[in-house]
């Protein structure tokens, strides 16, 4: 397990707790970069960071353009703004229109990290009420890496997690608990 | 999907025959923007598309307007809008005749936004507007000031949060699907087709705005940027940019302090 070394997640309405519980049991050491982009209000700037920070053992920031991904941190994408991985280690931002009618937009955020990453790369998809991501996430397998998706059973709303499954063969359907175990064995 | 072989000898034709030089342009959003624009230009490969830069004698004027992004709102970050309205535009005197630069306008929704500001303030005659933009498609569009119905809606929302107690309807009619912006707020704006990168930038600038333009540079070309502005930025003026943008102006050695950490206004110091 231990090819993959970045994490993407996406999600939207009804992740916030499933983040937080996922982001609650990674160990203090976890060193490998994690990417959220989920949906959220685009005027409301601040408090999502803060709110994820609580729970959260590693920091959880929100990248400025150009800056450079390390290791052991939680990487949100900010409000109004798509997130990309660039080639090179680095986030640029983009106000680019929205995609399914979001901005940050997962599949953006997930087609970039794909390009970039490729077989190093774990993308999972959450809980949410639109198929923005789905496309992404069959991107991430495309590239070589590993898709997974929350267990639909277990989502708040299942649009995001079924449109993906309809997309793409994705490698597992895990609930948040088995999420975690297979995160803790990357390590 | 283009390879990034293909897209390198794009870059290099757009280079080679037009002068345009976007190898330091941030790489996922330029590949992206490309490969919508070889989409609306009919294209069905790379080649087809580099035989398109090379021959097709209206390419340029049509291609500058399709790759630059949209300013997303108006009142985008009303917070800002707020800050500047009370600790800058409101405090301008009528003997000053202070000039704001828009560098690398595209689609007007920040100038718009500054105009109804100056219209409120009642202040239009202390100040020159100067848009600059690469492309004269861009310029036709912002002059015209027509918008979409569909994001009204959300420039409405964002001007509530600006002004509570104003009327943002009380700057444009609905015509069709459309909406016009009323063509008195233009009075002091000068539209000027200009690449900050090789043309002589306005001068004795007092504010520049200039927010999420450089997020599709690399780090290069943003220290180019940088540096046209600062030669033409009056020392005490301000500079604007966007709220997830970095500039680095402030350091010990720095010519600039920072005005609004939330809100990212820098102002220039008086040497």
């Amino acid at each position: 397990m231990g090819k993959y070394k970045y994490i993407i997640i996406g999600g939207s309405a009804g992740s916030f707790q499933v983040v937080t519980k996922i982001l609650s049991a990674l160990p203090k050491n976890f060193d490998k970069p994690v990417f959220l982009c989920l949906h959220r209000l685009k005027h409301i700037r601040s408090g999502f960071v803060e709110a994820l920070s609580i729970k959260s053992t590693l920091p959880v920031v929100e990248p400025c353009d150009k800056e450079h991904i390390r290791p052991g941190k939680v990487y949100l994408a900010p409000a109004n703004y798509h997130m990309y991985i660039e080639l090179g280690n680095y986030f640029s931002l983009s106000t680019e229109e929205p995609v399914n009618h979001s901005r940050p937009a997962i599949d953006l955020s997930f087609f970039s990290a794909a390009y970039a990453y490729k077989s190093k790369l774990v993308g999972i998809i959450l809980s949410g009420a639109n198929r923005d991501g789905a496309l992404g996430l069959k991107s991430v397998k495309d590239a070589g890496g590993y898709s997974i998706v929350q267990d639909p059973d277990e989502c708040q709303v299942k649009t995001m997690t079924t449109a993906s499954m309809q997309v793409t063969q994705v490698d597992e359907v895990l609930k948040t608990d088995q999420i975690i175990d297979f995160l803790l064995k990357l390590d | 999907m283009i390879g990034i072989v293909d897209f390198r000898n794009i870059v290099k034709a757009l280079n080679d025959t037009h002068g345009i030089d976007m190898s330091n342009f941030a790489l996922v959003s330029l590949k992206r923007r490309m490969e919508k624009a070889i989409l609306a230009f009919g294209c069905r490969s790379a080649d087809d598309f580099i035989n398109k830069i090379q021959t097709d004698q209206n390419f340029l004027g049509i291609f500058l307007h399709l790759i630059s992004v949209h300013e997303t709102e108006m009142f985008r970050d009303p917070s800002l809008w707020r800050e500047l309205r009370d600790h800058l535009l409101g405090k301008v005197k009528t003997r000053d005749q202070a000039i704001i630069w828009l560098p690398c306008a595209t689609s007007g929704q920040e100038l718009y936004t500054v105009m109804v500001i100056l219209r409120e303030l009642n202040a239009n005659d202390k100040f020159k507007v100067i848009v600059t933009s690469i492309s004269q498609r861009n310029i036709d569009f912002m002059s015209k000031g027509v918008y979409d119905l569909k994001p009204l809606e959300a420039y409405e929302a964002n001007y509530t949060r600006y002004n509570p107690n104003g009327n943002f309807n009380d700057y444009y009619k609905v015509s069709g699907k459309k909406f016009v912006m009323d063509e008195s707020l233009l009075e002091n704006v000068e539209f000027i087709k200009h690449n900050i990168f090789s043309d002589t930038p306005p001068k004795n600038v007092n504010l520049v705005i200039y927010r999420n333009k450089m997020i599709y540079f690399n780090q290069n070309l943003q220290n180019k940027a940088i540096s046209k502005i600062d030669q033409t930025l009056l020392p005490g003026g301000y500079f604007v940019i966007g709220v997830k943008e970095v500039f680095d102006g402030t350091g010990a050695k720095g010519k600039y302090i920072l005005f609004s950490k939330n809100e990212s206004i820098y102002k220039k110091l008086k040497s």
